[in-house]
């Protein structure tokens, strides 16, 4: 069977990032094989993060760089990405999913059905409680809105109910789930949610 | 049950007699999808049955009306892709038109080119086209018309 192809994808510093090496603990556990491709804008940075990080074998992660708006790579034209997707695939026949991870971008950017079979828009509480109202394309259309740092909430005045609520009403109740990626709140309930809905293990 | 390719389509002449002969003893299954599901290569699908299948075809191929997932002696699933609303913009003049082409293009909009205009293929709520479009009626002159889909 092919691996799943997942997109992460969300404005700049929202926790992408921070998101992907929490998961990659929940792949470890579960003896599930993994890649991750990242796309930062002209360097290496996020892939060096992640190899540092020592969750994942250092040749698992492979860096694309977009050059211009991260969108044009995982939307208009995501040739770049979706060849790099396929050498994975090739390089390790085992591989059960590939995490693709957008370049910070905004509330407009979505993925092509032709890189990923399923993304998810990671937003975090720090950039107001009105993200959610404003109705970017991102934020409706993904298949998983994940609200994060929920853990910075009392200091930037936001009610994380409300917000939670408002993302529901505005994704008109498709799936809405918060987080702290410096905790792991949350991500084995986003794991678990993957699992099911397109790595079909 | 995993479907990892499509076989065929249901108007290929060699399925096409085996299908029918299934079908009149009610032997298919088909599975509805929505229009802005259909590009996708991997999800999970429920049948008009109610049962539950996954999908998980290689990225060459893509599901269309018609596609046959599962075909045997005694049983066969079929994908039907449903028809969503769209919105039918019928443009007055050649600039209108191009401004019109333009807009849609810039915000990524699925369409279909027909004969004196463009049908907008929606996914999510008709009013947010609706007010896209209002913000071009100051450059650009032409109709707009709903239609429900026809299913
Ligand atoms: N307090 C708190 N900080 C977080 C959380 N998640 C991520 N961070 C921090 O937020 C900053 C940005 O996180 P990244 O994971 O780099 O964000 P990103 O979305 O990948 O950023 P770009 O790729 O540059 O767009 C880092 O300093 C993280 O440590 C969280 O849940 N709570
Ligand atoms: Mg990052």
């Amino acid at each position: 069977m092919t691996a799943a192809r997942i997109g992460i994808g969300g404005p700049v510093g929202s926790g992408k990032t921070a998101l992907i090496e929490q998961l990659l603990d929940n792949f470890k556990k579960k003896s599930i094989s993994v890649a991750v491709i990242t796309n930062d804008l002209v360097t290496d940075e996020d892939a060096l993060r992640i190899r540092k990080s020592g969750k994942l074998k250092e040749d698992r992660v492979v860096a694309v760089q977009a050059g211009a708006c991260p969108h044009t790579v995982i939307r208009e034209d995501p040739s770049l990405n979706i060849s790099a997707a396929d050498k994975l695939e090739s390089k390790f026949p085992d591989l059960k999913a590939i995490l693709i991870e957008s370049g910070g971008d905004n509330l407009a950017s979505t993925f092509s059905l032709d890189l990923v079979d399923w993304w998810m828009f990671v937003i975090d509480v720090a950039g107001g409680d009105d993200i959610p109202r404003k109705n970017g394309p991102g934020v409706l259309n993904c298949d998983l809105l994940v609200i994060n740092k929920i853990d910075l909430a009392p200091y930037v005045g936001v009610n994380l109910e409300d917000m939670l609520l408002e993302a529901k009403s505005a994704r008109h109740g498709r799936k809405v789930i918060s987080s702290n990626c410096k905790t792991g709140i949350g991500v084995d309930e986003l794991f678990s949610i993957i699992e099911n809905e397109v790595i079909f293990e | 049950m995993i479907f990892e390719k499509i076989l065929g389509n249901e108007n290929d002449e060699s399925f096409s007699e085996k299908l029918h002969h299934l079908s009149h003893k009610s032997l298919v299954d088909y599975i509805e999808i929505k229009p802005e599901d259909s590009f996708r290569r991997r999800m999970r699908m429920v049948s008009i049955n109610g049962r539950e299948y996954k999908l998980a075809i290689p990225r060459s191929q893509k599901i269309e009306n018609g596609s046959i997932l599962w075909l045997s002696e005694d049983f066969a699933v079929v994908i039907r892709i449903l028809n969503g609303p769209k919105i039918r913009v019928t443009p007055k003049n050649i600039t209108s038109a191009v401004r019109l082409g333009y807009h849609c293009g810039n915000l990524h909009w699925k369409t279909n080119f027909i004969q004196g205009g463009i049908d907008i293929i929606l996914s999510g709520e008709s009013q947010n086209y609706f007010d896209r479009l209002k913000t071009l009626e100051e450059f650009a002159d032409f109709e707009v018309e709903y239609l429900e889909n026809d299913n």
